[in-house]
C-alpha cells in the first residue's frame, strides 16, 4: 500500500458537512432569491432598457407600462432600472464590508484569544468601538472623508469588526482548553501552527454564520445611510436613496418606496434564513449526530 | 420461574425502536420481574439498552425519537404502556421514582434543596405548609444528612456530590414509592462515597420495603448489592439469575467475559526492581492555585521516581491532586515549587528550544477519547503532527504512522478517517499511537481507561502492557480505580488532598496498606466477593485443561 495521503485539508470535512445537509424548503427558497438577486445585479444593463440616472422630464411619474415595468419617478427615471442597479450597490457594499470585517476581525480575534497578553489591548479597543452606535460612527466617518463607494464600505465595516473579533476570541478561548489542543502542545505544536491547524478550523463554522449576519447588517446600514443622504452620492442609485427620492411623493405614488423597500426586505430576510440554516448545518449537535 | 402474581414490576417481551426513516430496533424482547423488597441489577456495557429499559418503565422516552413497539410493562398489575401521560406523572412520584448518575444536573441550581424537596410534597399531597416542613426535615434525616435544618437552606452547588445524591434519594423516596429505579447512581462518585450511598440505598430499601431496579456497568457493584442480576447485551437479555449463581457460575459466555474483564484487586507480581536511573524524577513538588485567602494547595511536597520499563500508579479520589500532578509533570501547569527531572535533567534549566525537544520525551494519553483528538483532522494528521513539528519529512512520518497504527491494533486504512468514525476504545488506541510517534520514554496516562467499558478497558490495558514491554516505556498511570492499578502497576502512590499518603510496591500497598486512608479506599472498592468468585473460578479452571476465556 502506498503511504497514506497527507494533504487532506482540514477544511474538506467542513465542506462535506455543508454538502450532506438537506435544506428546508424555505432555505431553498431563500437561496434561490439570493441567486436571482446576484444575477439581476450582474445583468442589470441587459435587464432594463433604460439608464437608471438619465432624467426625462416628459416621462415624470408614469404608471407601470411595458416600457417602464414599474413606472418612473419624479425625475422621469425608470424605477425598475433604479431598483436593479440599486441591488448592485447593496451587494457590493454588503460583500465588501463583510469581507473587510472578517479579514480584519478574524486575525484580531485569533490573536486576542490565543496570546493572552495582547487580549486586553485588543478588547478595550473593541469595547470602545462597540460603545458608539454603528450608524453614528459611520455618519461621522463619512463626514470626515469624501463619500465614495470605498469610504462608505469602510465606514460600514468598522462598526461590524467587534462582533467578529468577539466571536472568534470566544471560540478560541473555549477551544484552547480542549484536550486535543493540550495534546498538540505536548507534541511541540505552538504559536502560528496551533492557530492554523487546530483553532482556526474550529472557528470557521460559527464565523460563516456570523458573516451572514454582518452581510445583512451592512446592507441595511448602507440603505439607511443613503436614505439619510450621507451615503453614496445621489448620482448612483441605491435602494436607500431611491426610497429617499420617493419619500416626497409617497402620498401620490407609494410604489416609489414600496419596490426598493420590498427588495431590501426580501434580501435581508433571505440572508438571515440562509444564515440560520448554515448555523444548523454546521453545528455538530443539530446536524446528523446521534440525536 | 418467578410467580408473576407476586412481582411488583413485570416486563414481558419489551421491544423498543427509533422513530423516523431509518427505523432500528434497540431492545429485542426484554423480560424481567422484580418482587417487593428485591434488588434487581440490570448490567451491561454501553449500548446494551439498560438505561432505555428504565426510561421505558418511567415513561420518559424522548417522544419523537424512540417508541415502545411491543410487549408489556406492568407495575403492581397496572399497564404502564396504556397509562395516560397524566396518570404516569402521578405514578412517577407516588409509586415509582428514579435517581440519576449526575445529581447536579437533576437538581435545580437556583432553588434551595429544602424547597425542592418541599415541592415534591406540595405537588403530590394535600399537606399544609407546616406538615410539609416536618416531612422535609424527616426525609433529610432519613438519608443521614447532618444538621437537616441548616442543610435545607443550601443550594445544590454548596453540597458535595455524595450529599447531592442523598438529596436526590430523599426526593425519590419522599412519597414512599414501591419501586426505585437507580440509573448508575454512584458512577460519578468517589469509591468511599459510593460505598456509603450503596449502604444507604440498602438500608432505606429494608426500612421502606422498596423494590430497586439498579442499573450499572460495574460488576463489583452488582456483586455487592443485587439479589438477582439480568445481563443485557445489544438490547437482548443474555443471562438472568440469583447474583451468587451468576457471579459464581455464569452460564453465558458473555457474562463470563464481562466477569473476566474486571481486574481483580489482587495486585499482579511486580517486575524485578530496576536500578536504572529514573527517567522521570519528581522532588518536593508543590502547586498552589490562586493566591491570598482563596489559595488552594493542590499539591504539597510530592515526590517519586519512575524507572524505565516500570509502571507507577497514582491513585486517589477526586480532588486528591492526582491529575494536577500529571499536568505539572507534563508542563501543562507551572509548578509552584519543586523539581521535575527528565533523565536526570531539571527541565527548567534548559533553554527554550531544548526544553521543547525534551518535553516530547513525555507523552500523555487523556481521559476523554472524544475530546483528545481534533475532530476536524484525519487520524493521520493527528498522529504525524508531532513528528512534522520536529522536521521529519511527510513521507517518513506517514510510513511510521502506518506502522504504529498497526502496532496499536488498527488497520492502516484508519489513517484516512476522522475521529468520529471510531469507537471510544479505538480512539484511545489512536491517541496512544500519537504518543508513541514521538518515541517517548514516559507515557503519562490520566484516567486513560476510565471512560471505557470493562471489556474495552481490559484490551487497552493489555495494549499498554505489551507496548511497555516492546518499547521499554515507563508509565505514569493516574487512576481512581484500584482494580486497574492492581492490574497494571508495579508501584503505587496514594494521594489524598494533595499529599502523598503512602507509596511503595503495589503488592505491599494494595494488600498490606500502612495508611488508614489506603485501607479505607481498599475497603470501599466494590465487589470484594467478586474476587473470591474469580479465585474459585480460576481454581476450578486449573483442574481441567481449559483455561478461562480470552
Amino acid at each position: 500500500m502506498s503511504s497514506p495521503r497527507l494533504t487532506a485539508p482540514s477544511w474538506s470535512r467542513l465542506v462535506r458537512e455543508l454538502g450532506s445537509h438537506r435544506p428546508h424548503w424555505l432555505t431553498g427558497l431563500a437561496i434561490a432569491v439570493l441567486v436571482a438577486l446576484v444575477l439581476a445585479a450582474l445583468l442589470a444593463p441587459l435587464l432594463s432598457a433604460h439608464d437608471p440616472v438619465t432624467m426625462v422630464p416628459s416621462e415624470r411619474l408614469r404608471p407601470p407600462s411595458p416600457d417602464h415595468l414599474l413606472g418612473t419617478d419624479a425625475m422621469g427615471r425608470d424605477l425598475w432600472a433604479r431598483v436593479l442597479w440599486g441591488a448592485r450597490i447593496s451587494l457590493v457594499v454588503g460583500a465588501g464590508a463583510t469581507l473587510g470585517a472578517v479579514v480584519i476581525g478574524l486575525p484580531l480575534g485569533l490573536v486576542s484569544g490565543y496570546f493572552r497578553r495582547l487580549d486586553p489591548f485588543v478588547m478595550r479597543v473593541m469595547d470602545g468601538l462597540m460603545a458608539i452606535p454603528g450608524i453614528l460612527l459611520a455618519v461621522a466617518l463619512i463626514a470626515i472623508v469624501r463619500p465614495s463607494l470605498t469610504t462608505v464600505m469602510i465606514a460600514i465595516l468598522i462598526p461590524e469588526i467587534p462582533s467578529v473579533v468577539r466571536l472568534v476570541r470566544a471560540r478560541v478561548l473555549s477551544a484552547r482548553e480542549e484536550p486535543y489542543v493540550e495534546a498538540a502542545r505536548l507534541l511541540g505544536t505552538g504559536g502560528a501552527k496551533m492557530l492554523w491547524r487546530h483553532l482556526l478550523p474550529n472557528t470557521v463554522a460559527p464565523l460563516v454564520v456570523q458573516a451572514a449576519h454582518v452581510f445583512a447588517a451592512a446592507i441595511l446600514t448602507e440603505s439607511a445611510l443613503s436614505f439619510l443622504g450621507v451615503g453614496i452620492g445621489t448620482e448612483t442609485p441605491s435602494w436607500g436613496n431611491v426610497m429617499a427620492d420617493g419619500r416626497l411623493y409617497f402620498s401620490i405614488k407609494p410604489a416609489l418606496i414600496f419596490w426598493p423597500a420590498a427588495a431590501l426586505t426580501l434580501t435581508i430576510l433571505s440572508i438571515n434564513i440562509v444564515g440560520d440554516a448554515l448555523r444548523d448545518a454546521l453545528d455538530p449537535k443539530t446536524s446528523k449526530g446521534k440525536g | 420461574m418467578t410467580p408473576t402474581t407476586t412481582s411488583l414490576l413485570r416486563i414481558r417481551d419489551l421491544r423498543l425502536a427509533t422513530l423516523g426513516p431509518a427505523r432500528k430496533e434497540l431492545l429485542h424482547g426484554i423480560d424481567l420481574d422484580i418482587r417487593p423488597r428485591e434488588t434487581l441489577c440490570l448490567v451491561g456495557e454501553s449500548g446494551s439498552g439498560k438505561s432505555l429499559t428504565s426510561l421505558a418503565v418511567m415513561g420518559l422516552l424522548p417522544p419523537r425519537e424512540l417508541a415502545v413497539t411491543g410487549g408489556e410493562i406492568r407495575l403492581d398489575g397496572e399497564d404502564l404502556l396504556a397509562a395516560s401521560p397524566r396518570r404516569l406523572r402521578a405514578l412517577r412520584a407516588t409509586r415509582m421514582a428514579m435517581i440519576f448518575q449526575e445529581p447536579m444536573t437533576a437538581l435545580n441550581p437556583l432553588m434551595r434543596v429544602g424547597d425542592q424537596l418541599d415541592e415534591v410534597f406540595a405537588v403530590h399531597t394535600t399537606l399544609d405548609r407546616r406538615e410539609r416542613r416536618r416531612r422535609v426535615i424527616a426525609a433529610l434525616e432519613d438519608v443521614h444528612l447532618p444538621d437537616p435544618e441548616k442543610l435545607a437552606l443550601r443550594f445544590p452547588h454548596q453540597l458535595s456530590g455524595g450529599q447531592r445524591q442523598r438529596i436526590m434519594i430523599a426526593m425519590a423516596l419522599a412519597l414512599e414509592p414501591k419501586l426505585l429505579i437507580a440509573d448508575e447512581p454512584t458512577t460519578a462518585l468517589d469509591v468511599t462515597t459510593q460505598a456509603q450511598i450503596l449502604k444507604l440505598i440498602e438500608e432505606l430499601q429494608e426500612r421502606h420495603g422498596t423494590a430497586v431496579l439498579f442499573i450499572t456497568h460495574d460488576m463489583g457493584v452488582v456483586a455487592d448489592i443485587a439479589d438477582r442480576v439480568l445481563v443485557l447485551r445489544h438490547g437482548s437479555p443474555v443471562e438472568e439469575g440469583e447474583t451468587r449463581r451468576v457471579v459464581g457460575a455464569p452460564t453465558a459466555d458473555y457474562t463470563r467475559e464481562l466477569l473476566a474483564a474486571v481486574p481483580t484487586l489482587d495486585p499482579r507480581p511486580a517486575r524485578a526492581p530496576s536500578s536504572a536511573t529514573p527517567v522521570l524524577a519528581v522532588e518536593g513538588l508543590c502547586k498552589t492555585f490562586g493566591g491570598g485567602a482563596h489559595a488552594v494547595k493542590a499539591l504539597h511536597d510530592v515526590g517519586f521516581a519512575l524507572r524505565p520499563g516500570r509502571t507507577l500508579g497514582v491513585v486517589g479520589e477526586s480532588g486528591s491532586g492526582k491529575s494536577t500532578l500529571a499536568r505539572c509533570v507534563m508542563g501543562l501547569e507551572t509548578v509552584s515549587s519543586g523539581v521535575v527531572r527528565i533523565d536526570g535533567t531539571d527541565v527548567r534549566q534548559l533553554d527554550k528550544a531544548a526544553r521543547r525537544r525534551h518535553a516530547t520525551r513525555l507523552q500523555m494519553v487523556f481521559q476523554d477519547p472524544n475530546r483528545s483528538l481534533d475532530p476536524r483532522r484525519t487520524v493521520l494528521q493527528s498522529v504525524v503532527e508531532g513528528a512534522l513539528n520536529f522536521g521529519v519529512d511527510k513521507r517518513t512520518a506517514a510510513e511510521k504512522a502506518a506502522a504504529l497504527i498497526e502496532t496499536v491494533g488498527l488497520p492502516r486504512a484508519s489513517l484516512d478517517r476522522y475521529p468520529h468514525q471510531f469507537s471510544g476504545g479505538q480512539r484511545q488506541r489512536i491517541a496512544i499511537a500519537r504518543a508513541l510517534m514521538m518515541d517517548p520514554e514516559v507515557i503519562v496516562a490520566d484516567e486513560a481507561v476510565s471512560a471505557l467499558d470493562v471489556s474495552v478497558q481490559a484490551q487497552v490495558l493489555d495494549l499498554l502492557m505489551s507496548l511497555q514491554a516492546k518499547f521499554g516505556l515507563a508509565i505514569l498511570f493516574i487512576t481512581h480505580d484500584l482494580r486497574v492499578a492492581a492490574r497494571l502497576c508495579d508501584d503505587v502512590l496514594v494521594m489524598r488532598r494533595g499529599v502523598a499518603v503512602e507509596s511503595g510496591p503495589a503488592e505491599r500497598v494494595l494488600t498490606r496498606p500502612a495508611d488508614d486512608y489506603t485501607r479505607r479506599l481498599l475497603d470501599a472498592a466494590p465487589g470484594r466477593s467478586l474476587d473470591q468468585a474469580a479465585r474459585l473460578r480460576a481454581a476450578e479452571a486449573s483442574i481441567p485443561a481449559a483455561p478461562p476465556g480470552p
